[in-house]
């Protein structure tokens, strides 16, 4: 039993990988591609949210990191310098998954029908996800005009407002999302056990 | 929506790139991507842009069809480009339109920012166009193996990305299946405000995520039927083997490398 429940943790993060690179490159119908440079607003990451509290952070981290994989692998790849590139593929999808710090919370809140535990431990895993991959795009951000960009330019108020723009809307799309989504799937499926 | 849609951007070829193992083009791009920051005169940069260009032309893609592909970066470089001539205020002023003037020091630093860029986004463009993502995962992962004496699980995070791509194309069908059942009962993902847009999605997204569910589960049963546990003494359908071409290919490349590092200052 322990060792299907393994085999399964891995087959689900996978697919669920899957899922979040579709839902991705399907959110061009929330505001088309507005963002130049790479990054939109996108519920790509509500796959990645789904399992941290369906596994926990090991599941979170291990999607959100598939994620960012298959994006280099499949998608344009932005890379300006090797940081920026380390930044942007590997780390910031993969602390998304550190909203799982509250699975346990939000299974008892679900499973017991408790809808304000649930609805603020959800709200409260998801911002801490979306910031901390907005940390990292900020900080991608001014590593790449840093770079790129003339000495003088105002780099870190430009790499604020361009990810911090899409990654705020994100984020709260996603936050809707989940509390349309959550109590709407099958109880089986909230819990790993 | 599938029509648009291509998944990765591998164009089938058979080419000496498309032919080079996956461990090859990784290992000379990985080592491209850090040596062009220590490219500093236009000498270095040239040779450089010869080797890219170079690779380019031997994977006998369409340079259109390249060209294509880099669009979304274009603006980029032409922004950062146009940036740099009006900001920077380096060397001796070259000429002046409407009595602003434009300098030596801007154009050059302007010229060596964008090459830059277009070179590094091109030839990370030529791996994926000349490489299946499921080989590179391949590469990447034997590439790896010997992290495994850390307990750093390398076999599994492959088959974990070999599942999620084998996957992709199956979730995209079941897009669209249950967005046309679901249009079809009348729900609209495409016009309306904002809200009533993200509300239009859920009848979409829960049948999807029972979906992918449901698939997990099937395909986790199959694989401990077939008594799969873990990469122990597994064998492979795809073996990688190096061939003469990429032995040759490698010491090209390091003749590169040392021209390179006598051409800089």
């Amino acid at each position: 039993m322990r060792n299907n429940s393994k085999v399964l943790f891995l087959v689900e993060i996978a697919i669920f990988s899957a899922l979040a690179y579709l839902l991705d490159e399907l959110s061009g119908f929330l505001t088309g591609r507005f963002w130049p440079q790479g990054g939109s607003v996108s519920i790509g990451m509500l796959p990645i949210f789904i399992m941290a509290y369906r596994w926990g952070i090991k599941g979170g981290l291990l999607t959100g990191f598939l994620f960012g994989g298959l994006q280099l692998i499949l998608g344009q790849p932005w890379i300006a310098t090797p940081v920026q590139a380390f930044l942007e593929y590997f780390v910031a999808f993969t602390v998304v998954g550190l909203a799982g710090v509250f699975a346990k919370q939000i299974q008892q809140g679900l499973l017991n029908g408790n809808a304000k535990k649930w609805v603020s431990y959800i709200i409260l895993g998801t911002l801490i996800g979306g910031l901390l991959r907005f940390i990292c795009h900020f900080v991608a951000g001014i590593v790449f005009f840093a770079e790129y960009a003339p000495e003088g330019t105002p780099v870190v108020l430009y790499s604020l407002g361009y990810n911090g723009g899409y990654m705020s809307i994100s984020t709260g799309i996603c936050i809707v999302l989940l509390f349309l989504l959550m109590p709407a799937l099958p109880k089986k499926y909230v819990a790993s056990k | 929506m599938s029509n648009s849609f291509i998944i990765g951007q591998y164009v089938p070829g058979s080419s000496i790139v498309h032919r080079l193992d996956p461990r090859t083009k990784i290992t000379i791009i990985f080592f491209f991507v850090i040596i062009i920051f220590f490219a500093n005169n236009l000498l270095s940069y040239g040779v450089l842009a010869f080797f890219a260009l170079l690779s380019m032309f031997t994977t006998k893609i369409k340079i259109s069809y390249i060209l294509k592909g880099l669009k979304p970066v274009w603006f980029i470089v032409i922004f950062t480009f146009i940036l740099h001539l009006l900001v920077t205020k380096d060397g001796e002023v070259l000429f002046s339109i409407f009595s602003f003037e434009v300098y030596s020091g801007a154009l050059y630093k302007g010229l060596e920012i964008s090459l830059r860029f277009t070179l590094l986004i091109l030839m990370t463009s030529l791996l994926t166009l000349t490489t299946t993502p499921i080989s590179i995962t391949d590469g990447v992962e034997s590439m790896l193996n010997p992290l495994r004496k850390i307990h750093f699980p390398v076999h599994e995070l492959a088959l974990m990305m070999s599942i999620s791509l084998r996957f992709i194309p199956t979730l995209m069908q079941e897009t669209e299946k249950i967005s046309k059942a679901q249009a079809s009962r009348g729900v609209d993902f495409r016009t309306g405000k904002m809200k009533e847009r993200i509300k239009a999605v859920v009848p979409l997204l829960v049948p999807l995520f029972v979906s992918a569910f449901k698939r997990a589960e099937e395909l986790a049963m199959a694989m401990e039927a077939r008594g799969y546990n873990g990469g122990e003494g597994r064998t492979k359908f795809r073996e990688l083997k190096l061939q003469r071409v990429d032995a040759f290919i490698f010491i090209f490349s390091a003749l590169i490398l040392v021209v390179f590092f006598f051409t800089r200052v």
